[in-house]
């Protein structure tokens, strides 16, 4: 199983390709398509990440040490955002993605979604990521 | 006499001419901004203004002995002339600042909250104190700064909010006048002039007298009429009228509260502090005379210089030209949305075309299924600023059964350059996005 790291790596390889933004905004809401998102009635105010314009729903399932996310949105950015976020640490353990670093989104061109006051809400998503996985460290 | 394409060239000079007055556009070169609904790009003379208090005066108004405090204190008293003059209100009317339309509601319904009997001679409706049962009216369009204030005040009284229904293209609705409301106790009706989603300039003619017969207390809310056109009492004869001085090109956290002297002189005051007083005893305070008793602490000196440069300018006749041409790039934008098959919300097109409904340079639309926050974050990445969301809106979202659009809206900087610009910008997105979402 590749590491967050390479994983970081692999997306990275592949933004560099792109010349210009049509091209990176095309690969981020075709990731966003891939994603199979999750059934209507998940999609409860519970499971909202706070402070995203756009609705992002985020769910995680913790199995054999390893922590999984699933996640959806109304809109097509968020949507491919919040999939290559899940595309490079779900699977992981706990702690693996509280360290994971993800630097590889100011490197792909994507650093202004990370602002705090972005709609898009990426820094809120990561945190939101971080938190889970920080209470399950905590019971491992 | 001008021949037409003269007159374009001449009109488009001239807001060439306006634009060197706003630093921004040399320090963003690439950058279109249409979110001045938001928030209004500040021309240098009113920056030029802030710096002349800060650098040159710098001291506090009022009870100063000497001379820079006096002369400090000069010009933010006689800018109440200026704001007067701006509203078009009488000799009779007093000018409070405030921190903008927010505070001014707010103030105006925390004072409401606390009058007994005072008001009776005013306002017929005021015989007892707003309690149980009576009515405060608003409508579904209202900007949240016009409706959680009241939501406050309502659930202390046990007074109920009574909703003017809007139409799909904006308008209010206003058979309750004549139906429901007509035999309900009516206390307060305080609504927009201008949208600031659907753009619409309301009539309000109807409502002003509704309130006029029941004795209640008429209260607009101008923030997006004053950079619109303008507002004027004389064809909006309310009780009260709310502003911000940052939507005319002003300083952020400026605004004002208008309303007549004896009325305001028999409210109770909003903060308590320094500057609101006559008499502080261990026992009692009495009060000063208004404006100043609705003015407590440390006043916003430096913004009272800038929110005077700025209505100074807003009112000079190089802009009130261009304003008074505002509909036509009103029209070009939404012209722009419907020829790529967006969807515009408010009034139509040919409504807005025929006179039908007055419409100002606000435009809500969406593109399709594509959400209008992907609208905003890829306009972004071409360097144009618009907004996307509830625009503080939620009660028009859920009566227009929509969770959010994008919104552009105009002021007088704007160019028809840059409507088209945005218009390739917007095809791009389409592009990008492919036939099958739409």
């Amino acid at each position: 199983m590749e590491t967050i790291e390479e994983k970081e790596k692999a997306i990275e390889e592949e933004f560099l390709m792109f010349e210009d933004w049509t091209d990176r905004y095309q690969r981020i809401i075709e990731i966003g398509e891939e994603n199979p998102g999750l059934a209507q009635e998940l999609k409860t105010d519970d499971r909202l990440v706070p402070g995203c314009i756009s609705r992002v729903w985020l769910m995680s399932e913790y199995k054999n040490g390893k922590l999984y996310f699933y996640a959806d949105s109304d809109a097509a950015i968020t949507k491919g955002l919040i999939t290559l976020l899940l595309k490079v640490l779900s699977g992981h353990r706990p702690q693996e993605i509280l360290n994971a670093r993800l630097d590889f989104i100011d490197r792909i061109g994507l650093r202004t979604h990370l602002s705090p006051s972005r709609s898009n809400g990426l820094a809120n998503m990561i945190k939101k990521i971080k938190k889970e996985a920080e209470s399950y460290a905590q019971a491992a | 006499m001008l021949t037409t394409t003269q007159e374009k060239t001449h009109s488009a000079s001239r807001v060439q001419h306006l634009r060197s007055y706003y630093p921004f556009f040399s320090h963003n070169p690439n950058t279109i901004y249409l979110d001045s609904a938001a928030t209004a790009l500040k021309p240098k003379p009113v920056l030029d203004a802030i710096l002349d208090y800060y650098e040159t005066k710098s001291v506090n108004i009022h009870r100063g002995v000497y001379s820079l405090s006096a002369q400090a204190t000069e010009i933010y008293e006689s800018t109440r002339q200026v704001i007067r003059n701006f509203l078009h209100a009488p000799e009779n009317w007093e000018i409070i600042y405030t921190r903008g339309t927010t505070t001014s509601i707010n103030l105006l319904a925390y004072s409401l909250l606390r009058v007994k009997k005072e008001l009776a001679p005013f306002f017929s409706a005021w015989h007892t104190p707003l309690g149980k049962g009576d009515i405060i009216v608003l409508s579904e369009s209202e900007h949240h700064s016009n409706i959680v204030p009241w939501q406050i005040i309502t659930e202390l009284t046990q007074s109920h909010i009574y909703f003017l229904p809007v139409r799909k293209n904006g308008t209010l609705d206003d058979s309750p006048l004549a139906g429901e409301l007509k035999n309900l106790p009516v206390k307060i009706i305080s609504l927009a002039a201008v949208s600031n989603v659907s753009g619409v300039v309301h009539d309000l003619k109807n409502f002003i007298e509704f309130a006029k017969n029941k004795g209640a207390i008429f209260i607009v809310d101008a923030a997006q009429a004053v950079c619109h056109g303008g507002f004027s009492l004389r064809d909006n004869p309310a009780d009260f009228v709310a502003f911000s001085g940052h939507k005319i090109g002003g300083p952020t956290a400026i605004g004002i509260l208008a309303g007549r002297k004896d009325v305001l002189s028999v409210l109770p005051p909003f903060e308590g502090g320094g500057d609101m007083i006559l008499q502080v005893t261990k026992e009692k305070t009495t009060y000063n005379e208004p404006p100043h008793r609705f003015e407590a602490g440390t006043p916003p000196i430096g913004e009272v210089f800038g929110l005077r440069a700025a209505v100074e300018f807003l009112t000079l006749p190089l802009c009130r030209e261009i304003m008074a041409q505002e509909s036509e790039l009103t029209t070009m934008a939404m012209e722009i949305i419907q020829e790529l098959g967006g969807t515009l919300y408010g009034p139509s097109l040919d409504e807005v075309n025929s006179a039908k409904v007055k419409k100002a340079g606000i435009i809500a639309f969406n593109l399709g299924k594509i959400h209008p926050n992907d609208v905003g974050t890829l306009l972004d990445e071409q360097n144009i600023c618009i907004r996307t969301g509830h625009h503080c809106c939620q009660l028009l979202m859920q009566a227009w059964q929509i969770s959010a659009t994008a919104r552009v809206s105009l002021f007088l900087y704007n160019t028809k350059e840059e409507l088209l610009l945005l218009k390739e910008a917007l095809r791009q997105i389409l592009r990008l996005f492919g036939k099958k979402i739409q």
